[in-house]
């Protein structure tokens, strides 16, 4: 459950289409209260480097309210929104975001 | 440094709610195992856990947060029927709450949160993994798919749906606090239909400026429910204050509609944009004639819309939901009718009380001499008021035995499972209250009589069928207040004693001469002697003959008894008599020479004058003739070796411990005293017929007398006759 190993910070480019130096991808095994602050500041800091930055919620099996909040926040925000893009999140995800009813703001932010 | 020692404060009262909720979270476990469609216990159990996830998170034991998440979870899943509640979800369950109760005391003991020793980190690991494996598969799809399975049952009376607006609006604390409002959503969902789910952003920050543990969030609910006002506000009770819930039955009036909008946070013509997002208009103007019927109907409505509910608030709601929620209504009530006061406040009370009791008996004793009939009124009322005190003082920490009593299911259950026995444990007398001090020292004993019980006492299925026994055993504990005396039965309907089979051993192992004749009641007792064991084989949870010596040592430091009553093939009764409290007794006051004795009051059935001639003699069994009753008698100035000649007329105080009387003969009565217990130090710990020692008006100490163990040296003296039962 360490973040450490949940959260891994990976260079992106066949899949973006991007060259390396334009974008990175955030691993995310688990999006709870616990991990939340760490991922907030590893995207920060990937947006200082990286023109867009890719959060992988495939493997993302264990979301709660604050990790659903985050994905909100960023995609309330229009100058991260187009920034930070969500990739595949996992059914744990879209069910989460179902329950509190920010169905949209997931939608809003997936890059198929 | 205010600040630590309040928060210090605080850490312990989270420390002992946590432990106390521990324990409801097994009550309510061992209750589910009995019927696990009962709903409400359930419900409590999630709450318990609830509720130690979010204090754990407050004082930032994430640790302990994390871990209780999980099993919240779990539990939540349960309660909305999407996972059954069998045996091994039970000791699951059990097994987190012990982990918990180690994580806790680990914390209580200093170490830091997540410093936990390998072998606890790998006990943890093991249970997460078991409670992931509950949660794996697309279970939050689920939980909204399968929640309106298990509807509530419908009222008893016909009841109404109706549409209700629930605006929520999350304190920032709400996320790190440990609460989280989708199992609130989920549980919902178990009672009514949540129709509209609509977010409120308004407070959520620039992804620059937010801090992702803090909640921005906010909710506009339309929900569909038979249930009441008060039902639904209960279900968000979890969440703290600053967080606001506010509950509106769409067909409310104007006044309701305005009062609303005005206590949402945003400003009226976005409060207003919000609710009609939900389908929520201002009402029309209702006609003027109002029934009674409508009135109640329009006073909870603007009652509802006006209540700003931080969740601790529904109590004063809660009286107008229908009868369902009463017991909550009065369990609130119960709750702020209680103090939490720390155990060494109360000592110290008492401690004054003792002292006040002491240095009052100096005033009533000058008063005496003074021969000032007004002073004697007066310090005679003071004395009453005193002894007012004392025993409100001494209630003050008098606990119900029952606490003790049910931790004990568990191990029965335990038990129950290890040895692959079947066994009902029998509670009664829960309510019986003794001291604190007394009850924080006999659970050790009690834990041993009942294994011992469970283990040597029970037969086997197999044993129990064969004499055409229930297969089931029965473990039974019972308490009862008797002359002053608390009494305490462990009892079991097991195999009984085998007395040919003590006594043999005891021979064998010399603890006994071969050839003394022994009544029943004495070989029984036998089981208490150091070493002794009749257990074939020994067993992790008994038969090491070294438990029931140290459990009637353990007894007879607290001035109480244990023995036993068994009969063979029907089963034993271990009796446990203890005094209700260590501090302050009512005394009778005597003389015997020069000095002073107390007999505990709770001892002394009647008073005789003797005359010289009724027991001429000084032999050791003496006795009297009490109405045609034989009575056993010792005469104190023999035991306490008073040497001087013998008054004209003596007196004797008939006194009894359980089913046995004995004559205490005394030179004087001194009626009664109160008397404060001071205990005496080793040097008197071989004395057999004194158990402490008190301070009377006059400075003088006198002795207080052992009235049981005294009984019991009378008895053995004429054994087949002392017993009432005779």
């Amino acid at each position: 459950m360490s973040s450490e190993h949940d959260v891994i910070e990976t260079s992106l480019t066949a899949e973006s289409g991007l060259e390396p130096q334009q974008s990175a991808v955030l691993e995310i095994g688990c999006l709870t209260i616990a991990e939340c602050a760490l991922v907030a500041d590893q995207l920060r800091t990937a947006m200082s480097r990286h023109a867009k930055v890719f959060m992988n919620l495939a493997a993302c099996e264990e979301i709660d309210t604050a990790g659903m909040q985050l994905l909100t926040i960023i995609q309330n925000d229009a100058d991260v929104a187009h920034r930070i893009r969500f990739l595949a999140p996992h059914e744990a995800v879209f069910a989460q975001a179902k329950r509190l009813g920010l169905s949209n703001f997931l939608q809003r932010g997936i890059d198929e | 440094m205010a600040l630590d020692l309040n928060l210090d404060a605080a850490r312990g009262i989270f420390f002992t709610e946590a432990r106390q909720l521990l324990g409801e979270v097994e009550t309510y476990v061992l209750q589910l195992e009995q019927d696990p469609s009962d709903k409400e216990t359930l419900n409590a159990a999630f709450r318990a856990a609830h509720t130690i996830k979010g204090s754990a998170g407050v004082f930032g034991f994430a640790g302990v947060t994390h871990f209780v998440h999980d099993l919240e979870t779990v539990l939540d899943r349960v309660r909305n029927g999407e996972i059954g509640f069998d045996g091994p979800m039970s000791t699951l369950v059990l097994s987190c709450r012990d982990h918990i109760a180690t994580l806790v005391d680990l914390l209580d003991a200093g170490a830091e949160d997540g410093e936990v020793p390998d072998d606890v980190k790998t006990v943890q690991q093991g249970l997460t993994a078991r409670l992931k494996a509950y949660l794996q598969g697309n279970g939050i799809e689920k939980t909204v798919a399968a929640a309106p399975e298990v509807h509530a049952p419908a009222a008893p009376q016909q009841a109404v749906e109706r549409t209700w607006q629930i605006s929520v609006r999350l304190a920032a604390s709400t996320l790190c606090d440990g609460f989280d409002p989708r199992p609130i959503f989920n549980y919902l969902d178990t009672f009514g239909e949540i129709v509209v789910l609509n977010p409120v952003l308004d407070s959520i920050p620039a992804f620059s400026q937010a801090d992702p543990e803090q909640c921005y969030l906010g909710f506009e609910l339309v929900f569909k429910t038979e249930k009441s006002h008060a039902d639904i506000l209960e279900s968000f009770e979890f969440l703290a204050e600053p967080s606001k819930i506010i509950i509106t039955p769409h067909d409310c009036d104007r006044a309701s509609f305005h009062s609303l909008i005005a206590a949402l946070p945003e400003e009226k013509e976005r409060a207003t944009a919000l609710l009609a997002a939900c389908g929520f208009n201002e009402p029309a103007e209702k006609p003027v004639v109002v029934s009674v019927a409508a009135h109640v109907e329009q006073s909870a409505a603007t009652q509802a819309g006006q209540v700003l509910a931080a969740a601790q608030a529904s109590a004063a709601v809660v009286p107008a939901a229908p009868a369902k929620a009463a017991p909550k209504a009065k369990s609130s009530t119960q709750s702020s009718a209680f103090i939490r006061v720390p155990a060494d406040k109360l000592d110290t009370l008492i401690n004054l009380v003792g002292e006040l009791v002491i240095a009052n008996a100096g005033t009533v004793e000058r008063a005496k001499q003074l021969n000032d009939s007004g002073m004697v009124e007066s310090t005679s009322a003071v004395a009453a008021l005193i002894e007012e005190i004392r025993d409100g003082a001494l209630g003050l920490r008098m606990v119900q035995i029952g606490e003790t009593f049910h931790r004990f299911q568990r191990v029965v259950r335990d038990l129950s499972m290890g040895l692959g026995k079947q066994i009902a444990l029998d509670i009664s007398g829960e309510d019986t209250e003794l001291d604190k001090s007394v009850v924080e020292r006999i659970g050790d004993p009690l834990m041993h009589l009942v294994r011992n019980a469970i283990d040597h006492g029970l037969e086997t299925e197999e044993e129990r069928a064969l004499t055409g026994k229930s297969m089931v055993g029965r473990i039974g504990l019972n308490a009862y207040h008797d002359s002053g005396h608390i009494v305490i039965e462990v009892s079991d309907d097991g195999r009984g004693l085998n007395r040919d089979k003590i006594l043999r051993k005891a021979i064998e192992k010399g603890l006994i001469p071969p050839d003394v004749p022994l009544s029943d009641q004495e070989i029984n007792q036998l089981v208490f002697l150091p070493g002794f064991s009749t257990a074939d084989k020994v067993t992790d949870i008994s038969g090491r003959g070294v438990g029931m010596d140290v459990v009637k040592r353990n007894i007879e430091a607290l001035r109480g008894t244990v023995r036993v009553r068994s009969t063979i093939g029907a089963g034993s009764t271990f009796e446990i008599r203890l005094p209700l409290t260590l501090a302050i007794i009512d005394g009778f006051l005597i003389g015997v020479g020069d000095s002073h004795y107390v007999i505990p009051l709770g001892f002394v059935r009647e008073c005789l004058e003797l005359s010289a001639t009724d027991i001429p003699d000084d032999r050791v069994d003496l006795h009297y003739d009490l109405r045609g009753e034989f009575l056993p008698c010792v005469r104190l100035r023999n035991i306490f070796g008073v040497k001087d000649s013998r008054p004209k007329r003596e007196n004797i105080i008939v006194v009894s411990f359980g089913d046995t009387r004995a004559g205490l003969i005394a030179d004087q009565l001194d009626g009664e005293s109160q008397t404060v217990i001071k205990p005496l130090g080793a040097l008197f710990e071989s004395n057999r017929a004194i158990s402490g020692a008190t301070i009377l008006g006059s400075g003088e100490v006198a002795l207080i007398i052992d009235v049981p163990k005294l009984i019991s040296e009378v008895s053995k003296r004429s054994a087949p006759v002392a017993d009432n039962n005779h």
